[in-house]
């Protein structure tokens, strides 16, 4: 209906500046968490979800500035590209969507528009100005690329699961080379991502964003409830298990639950931002060790069919960074990889990576991502540009980046907290030293005062450490690199770190090593040499329910919202006491932050 | 939900196999319109403001507290922010005051006044002294952008506080709304491929929004009827001597009309030009006949013409019809009460319990018969102090007699002495003029509204200088050093507009500041620093600068239609001007798209030196041997083939054309053969699966547009750059 020209009309779109190079557009999107990323000659260039331009958390929109930003990075212009991916097959979605109707999902003009197949071929022609090939990928398939080719195993057992895609929840497949076979897929209603989120709505958290407080929240408590939540879950033969439906209604708009998991457990739901009791508690650590003990057990058989030491795991319950430790140290693989954006952002990545290997034959060149610095970056003109015009005064440090990070450890050696924002933003969701929230992890009334004063978030929630990777394991129980925080370890370290340490002695541990991330592996360092202790407590920059900070801006006005004590920008340093009188109430109180775009009353299955 | 069987799934996968045509979505709409009908018969509800139906009462933003028998209504933080109603914490219990309810939209608000003057205060204000007692309270529930739907909720719930009489000021913003599942859209699809075409639409719009008001001003009415307070309308008139609605150009007729059209049009403002009224007449005729009303075009010429001629009363007719004209276009128009919206009101002046109170008359009569003009509005519909006094005074001229035995005329109350501090004036004036110049409104105007800003409060130019150079700026106008100054004024009306949306692209607008830097020259050299920060901050230099940042590719805002004539003879201090053909606001696509026949962008060069300059751009029709012509300050620099796909083309610019300080790249479109009937059975498909579609034209589009300082060619450093990511890599 919309396409601008005929079918007949070929465009001529390709000049060839970068001769034969071969680019190709990743674009996840309509669900929650769009990203685009770009390849050229399936090399990573650029990465990075919408909503960090957008600033509508979880943002679904068909990524246009995520577009932009890749085309941007990689020096093109859209003629170049020679391919978009996309990251799920419409019609497959939509034959699920149907059943979903005659099992009773209500029938309405969101929903209906829901069921557009056309839509993600029609706007990125429109929306995107591209008028290329598109190439569609199934949902788990792109997850499994987004881990496999970016793992840099020459082969693997490959793991998905999350709530759902097309049918698929859960799918078992092997990597080999540059081809990926999924030979087992659980499909909906049956979903561990739908089980978690399940029971994440009923401790009064929100969907699609509440499960990894739910995660954190599992070490206050006991899993006194693991049976209660056993039988939520059958096991199957092989790959398979089945919910067991009657405690679940994912047609509802408001829950995700039915009258009968409160009676199962005995407890009403709690209410959104009500009091957590030690029964919130004790259900969320026995959701967790159920969680692990399927997944340990599907893992296993996993390995029975591929007989490899490496696992690659994607989807968002990859994100469970405890469930990823326990499979690595009680599973049978060796070596596991998750990709820093195992969610829905990254399928993104997969979709991209399948299209090239079948464009071009050939597997990805590299090795196993080393870091997750994909997205934009500002130079130092360009900050000093943006703060010189404004009403605050800053500390230039330009030349001078010993001076830079000696002044940041004296501020963080002193209990300060510090807005960090480096080079290029993360892909992911997760902080990992270019756009950070950094404080003194020894100090016991840390967690509680940035949780309060500066997050404004829950005060149960743990803080990660970042730690030198060369000495890693002088503090963690840990023998590995884990450089995007996506596993948990005990602490072992003789310098007490409770801001860092969960009540179970454990900490999700980003490793830092100077070829990856060379200013922030200088600050530790630094840190180190004025305090003895190599490790910063490093949180995600941004606010509650508040995207990561992308642009100096955001990062101005975030350190404005939040209580931080300075921000630094790059080169430049910005103290508290340094801000426009007006700051506070001008932006504090009256900068709006749009609502997020995602429901979070219910899993959204359209 | 339940596991599915195969032969489910089965089923399932045919019935998407089945839907995935290209027609899934229209096929869709006729199902939710053929069974669904899940809201027939349910009116629409507000987009703005919603009530409290589950918690306790809630009047707008005030909720019921009931303390020793005592009912009050307190304000909550629930819900609408509070800058959009008055600034009143708690609405009190009613006591033996007389209670009127003063209910409306932006105008009964006192735009760019309130707080420190607004409609409700001035009633009360007129009552008490022409009773000369303090017994009547005026409760003021007026809401900036209330719709019709929330106005009728708010008026509902209002009952609870209790009134002696209500006055609604308001149908400003009475538009078309689509009510979800209804049989409108498949019906316009209809339409639109029948010989009725576009002009059938804009007919069948009409009609809709003429039973959409219609039921909801009997609901009003029915309030008089059922709870006995007796309910004042006062109908809002419109700046008709002033404003000039916007023409976003040719409505969609078919390629032949559509050309005539333009060429009439052309022809119309031709001899616009040169004086000869009577073949500019007959054009603009031809144009009203062709688009039947559809669009602005006409009706405005022939106004200027009757205008010219000194025929007021004609002209009044052909503004109103300009004015009414843009009732179906799908683009942001500025507020407007229509005819249609007068004659519904006017209809239930007979009602029992119902007063309406014409402002169009009532303007009249007070102007002796001239157009509504600038000693009564701000802008399109804001009015001044003397048109807010002039309104309330005839509200209370129908008022006395029902609260009280006092009689008198609205021309004995309208001499009440309104005091309004000249700051404030001032600043209200200064706030209309930045808000006509973004409206795209006459040079004239706007020069005019500042300078008798400046007459009110010579000290505005202070205000005036910091609004300038904080709009210059790249940063959000809030972080910038100037509005640390601007806080100073304390002025929370100020600062609440310049404020708002902080972060907001800005459009850079050479009128506005031509005009500013010449009404607010003087000691300072306004213009001098204006210039310095524009090449300090967006000059091309060691960066390329993306061109279509909306800073550099004009204003988003509709410009109106300006004929050759009625614009001001004034030249722009600087060589520049930024017209409106920038990406539709509504439009989600990432690249720019052309809506008139020629794009500006501005290019600011710190010193003249060459330039390259790379453009990606395509049109979506073209013929063959038609090209697009790039001037860079009046000045041919090149000749582009038109071409349907993307292209890009780098253009190098000697430093000969250039200027220091702004300069104007203009980008000049092929004729259109327009609209083509797959472009028009394109809207129709859009309408039969329920939206709404963008019916503007587009001349081209352009993905990218970048500016360098030759040497520093980026597409060499991304080679570099691509080499090196390679070459780690491996």
């Amino acid at each position: 209906v919309f396409l601008p020209h005929s079918i007949e009309d070929k465009p001529n779109r390709k000049d060839n500046r970068f001769g034969a190079a071969m680019n190709v557009m990743g674009i996840s999107a309509y669900f929650h968490d769009s990203a685009c990323c770009l390849l050229r000659d399936g090399v990573l260039i650029a990465a990075a979800q919408e909503e960090r331009f957008t600033r509508r958390k979880h943002d679904p929109a068909l990524p246009g500035h995520a577009f932009r930003y890749c085309l941007e990075q990689g020096g093109m212009t859209v003629t170049e590209v020679d391919c978009v991916a996309y990251y799920e097959d419409p019609k497959k979605k939509l034959a699920r969507q149907l059943c979903m109707m005659t099992n009773g999902l209500p029938w309405n003009s969101t929903n209906r528009e829901a069921l557009d197949i056309h839509r993600p071929i029609r706007e990125i022609a429109t929306v995107l100005g591209y008028e290329g090939p598109v190439k569609i990928f199934d949902h788990h398939l792109s997850h499994a690329a987004s881990a496999f080719f970016f793992s840099g195993f020459q082969e693997s057992a490959i793991l998905t699961v999350d709530g759902v895609g097309e049918w698929a929840t859960t799918t078992y497949g092997r990597g080999d080379g540059k081809k990926i076979e999924l030979f087992e897929q659980v499909d909906f209603p049956d979903s561990l991502g739908l089980l978690y989120s399940t029971l994440t709505n009923y401790l009064g958290f929100s969907v699609n964003d509440g499960e990894y407080k739910v995660m954190g929240l599992a070490p206050y408590g006991k899993p006194v409830f693991a049976d209660q939540v056993r039988t939520l879950v059958q096991l199957g033969e092989r790959g398979q298990y089945h919910l067991d439906l009657r405690h679940f209604d994912f047609l509802r708009t408001d829950r995700m639950y039915s009258e009968q998991l409160p009676e199962l457990f005995g407890h009403p739901p709690r209410q959104h931002g009500s009091e957590l009791l030690q029964f919130h508690k004790d259900l969320a650590s026995s959701l967790q060790v159920v969680l692990e003990e399927i997944l340990l057990s599907k893992v296993e058989y996993l390995r029975s069919v591929v007989p490899s030491n490496h696992l690659c795991m994607a989807g968002g319950v990859a994100l469970n960074c405890v469930a990823n430790s326990r499979i690595l140290r009680d599973g049978p693989f060796s070596k596991l990889f998750v990709q820093p954006a195992a969610g829905d952002a990254g399928g993104a990545l997969g979709a991209a990576a399948m299209a090239h290997v079948e464009l071009t034959g050939q597997s990805l060149p590299h090795g196993a991502m080393a870091h997750a610095f994909w997205g934009p970056e500002f130079s130092g003109d360009q900050i000093y540009r943006f703060l010189k015009t404004t009403a605050c005064s800053f500390t230039d440090y330009r030349g001078r980046e010993e001076d830079l990070l000696d002044a940041t450890v004296t501020r963080l050696a002193k209990r300060e907290v510090i807005g960090w924002f480096q080079g290029r933003m993360e892909f992911g969701p997760r902080s990992l030293g270019a756009r950070s929230i950094l404080a003194d992890p020894r100090d016991p009334t840390m967690r509680d005062r940035i949780n309060a004063s500066v997050k404004k978030r829950e005060g149960f929630r743990p803080f990660a450490p970042a730690v030198l990777e060369n000495r890693m394991d002088q503090h963690f129980d840990l023998d590995h690199p884990s450089p995007f925080m996506l596993e948990t370890c005990n602490v072992c370290s003789k310098i007490d770190l409770p801001a860092i340490t969960h009540v179970d002695r454990s900490a999700r541990v980003q490793t830092v090593d100077s070829g990856t991330n060379r200013r922030f592996s200088s600050l530790l360092e630094s840190f180190n040499c004025k305090t003895g202790c190599p490790i910063l407590l490093n949180t995600s920059f941004n606010m509650r329910d508040e995207p990561i900070v992308c642009t100096p801006l955001d990062a101005l006005v975030c350190f404005v919202r939040s209580e931080l004590d300075a921000l630094v920008l790059g080169d430049f340093m910005i103290d508290r006491a340094d801000i426009a009188p007006s700051w506070p109430m001008l932006v504090a109180g009256m900068m709006e932050i749009p609502a997020s775009a995602v429901s979070h009353h219910v899993y959204r299955l359209l | 939900v339940r596991e599915f069987s195969e032969t489910q799934k089965a089923l399932a996968n045919r019935l998407a196999e089945l839907l995935s045509g290209q027609d899934v979505v229209a096929i869709m709409h006729y199902l939710d319109v053929m069974l669904g009908s899940t809201v027939s018969g349910k009116e629409s509800h507000s987009d703005t403001y919603v009530s409290n139906p589950a918690g306790p009462i809630r009047v707008g933003i005030w909720e019921q507290r009931v303390r020793n028998g005592q009912t009050s209504f307190v304000r909550t933080q629930a819900g609408d922010p509070w800058t959009l109603w008055a600034n009143v914490g708690t609405i009190p219990p009613k006591s033996r005051q007389k209670r009127i309810l003063f209910l409306g939209e932006s105008v009964a608000r006192g735009y760019f006044y309130d707080p420190h003057f607004n409609p409700a205060t001035t009633l009360q204000n007129i009552l008490n002294s022409a009773i000369k007692s303090n017994s009547v309270e005026v409760i003021d529930l007026a809401r900036i952008d209330l719709d019709l739907d929330a106005l009728v909720q708010l008026a509902e719930s209002a009952v609870a506080l209790e009134s002696d009489a209500m006055v609604i000021f308001a149908g400003n913003n009475w538009h078309y709304k689509r009510e979800d599942g209804s049989q409108d859209m498949i019906e316009m699809a209809r339409i639109l491929r029948s010989d009725a075409g576009w002009p059938g639409v804009h007919s069948f719009i009409e009609g809709r929004l003429r039973q959409y008001i219609d039921r909801r001003v009997g609901r009003l009415a029915a309030i008089a009827k059922t709870r006995s307070i007796p309910i004042i309308f006062l109908i809002p008139e419109f700046n008709l001597a002033a404003w000039r609605s916007a023409c976003s150009g040719p409505p969609v007729l078919n390629v032949a009309a559509t050309s005539d059209w333009l060429a009439e049009l052309e022809e119309a403002e031709s001899f616009l030009r040169s004086g000869d009224l009577a073949m500019a007449a007959e054009r603009a005729t031809q144009i009203c006949r062709l688009d039947q009303g559809s669009t602005p075009a006409g009706f405005n010429i022939l106004a200027e013409i009757a205008l010219r001629q000194g025929k007021t009363a004609e002209a009044r007719s052909h503004l109103e019809k300009a004015r009414d004209s843009v009732l179906s276009q799908p683009m942001p128009a500025s507020p407007r009460c229509y005819s249609l919206t007068g004659e519904i009101l006017r209809s239930y002046a007979n009602h029992k319990g119902i007063t309406v109170i014409d402002l169009r008359n009532r303007f009249q009569e007070y102007s002796n018969g001239q157009l509504p003009d600038h000693r009564l509005f701000l802008d399109y519909c804001h009015l001044t102090v003397e048109g807010i006094t002039l309104a309330m005074a005839s509200a209370a001229e129908v008022l006395l007699p029902v609260i009280s035995n006092a009689r008198k005329a609205w021309s004995e109350l309208v001499q009440f002495k309104t005091e309004v501090d000249p700051q404030i004036r001032a600043e209200a004036e200064f706030l209309a003029a930045v808000h006509n110049a973004n409206y795209g409104q006459r040079t004239s105007l706007v020069r005019a509204q500042l300078e008798h800003a400046i007459q009110t409060f010579p000290d505005i130019k202070q205000l005036m200088s910091l609004f300038l150079k904080t709009q210059l700026r790249k940063s959000p106008s809030v972080l910038c050093a100037e509005f640390e100054q601007i806080m100073e004024t304390k002025n929370a009306s100020v600062i609440q507009r310049l404020y708002a949306p902080p972060r907001a692209p800005k459009a850079f607008n050479s009128v506005l500041a031509n005009e500013l830097t010449l009404a607010a020259g003087g000691r300072e050299d306004l213009g001098a620093c204006a210039q310095s920060i524009l090449i300090d901050e967006h000059s091309v230099d060691g960066a390329r600068v993306d061109l279509l940042t909306r800073f550099y590719c004009g204003l988003a805002s509709t410009a109106a239609f300006q004929p050759e004539s009625v614009r001001s003879a004034g030249q722009p201090l600087w060589s520049g001007h930024i017209d409106s053909s920038s990406a539709n606001p509504n439009s989600s696509s990432v690249f720019f798209k052309a809506r008139e026949k020629a794009s500006h962008f501005l290019l600011v060069c710190n010193e003249t030196c060459n330039l390259s300059l790379a453009l990606t751009y395509q049109l979506s029709s073209c013929s063959a041997g038609t090209t697009i012509a790039v001037e860079v300050n009046g000045k041919e620099i090149a000749s582009l083939p038109a071409t349907r796909h993307w292209q890009t083309s780098r253009l190098a610019v000697q430093d000969s054309v250039l200027v220091q300080g702004p300069n104007v790249i203009r980008i000049i479109w092929p004729s259109l053969q327009w609209p083509s009937s797959e472009w028009v059975e394109g809207l129709a498909k859009a309408f039969e699966c329920g939206h709404f579609p963008d019916i503007q034209p587009i001349y081209g589009e352009i993905f990218s547009f970048q500016a360098a300082l030759i040497g520093a060619d980026t597409h060499e450093d991304s080679l570099q750059q691509y080499g090196k990511v390679l070459s780690d890599a491996l």
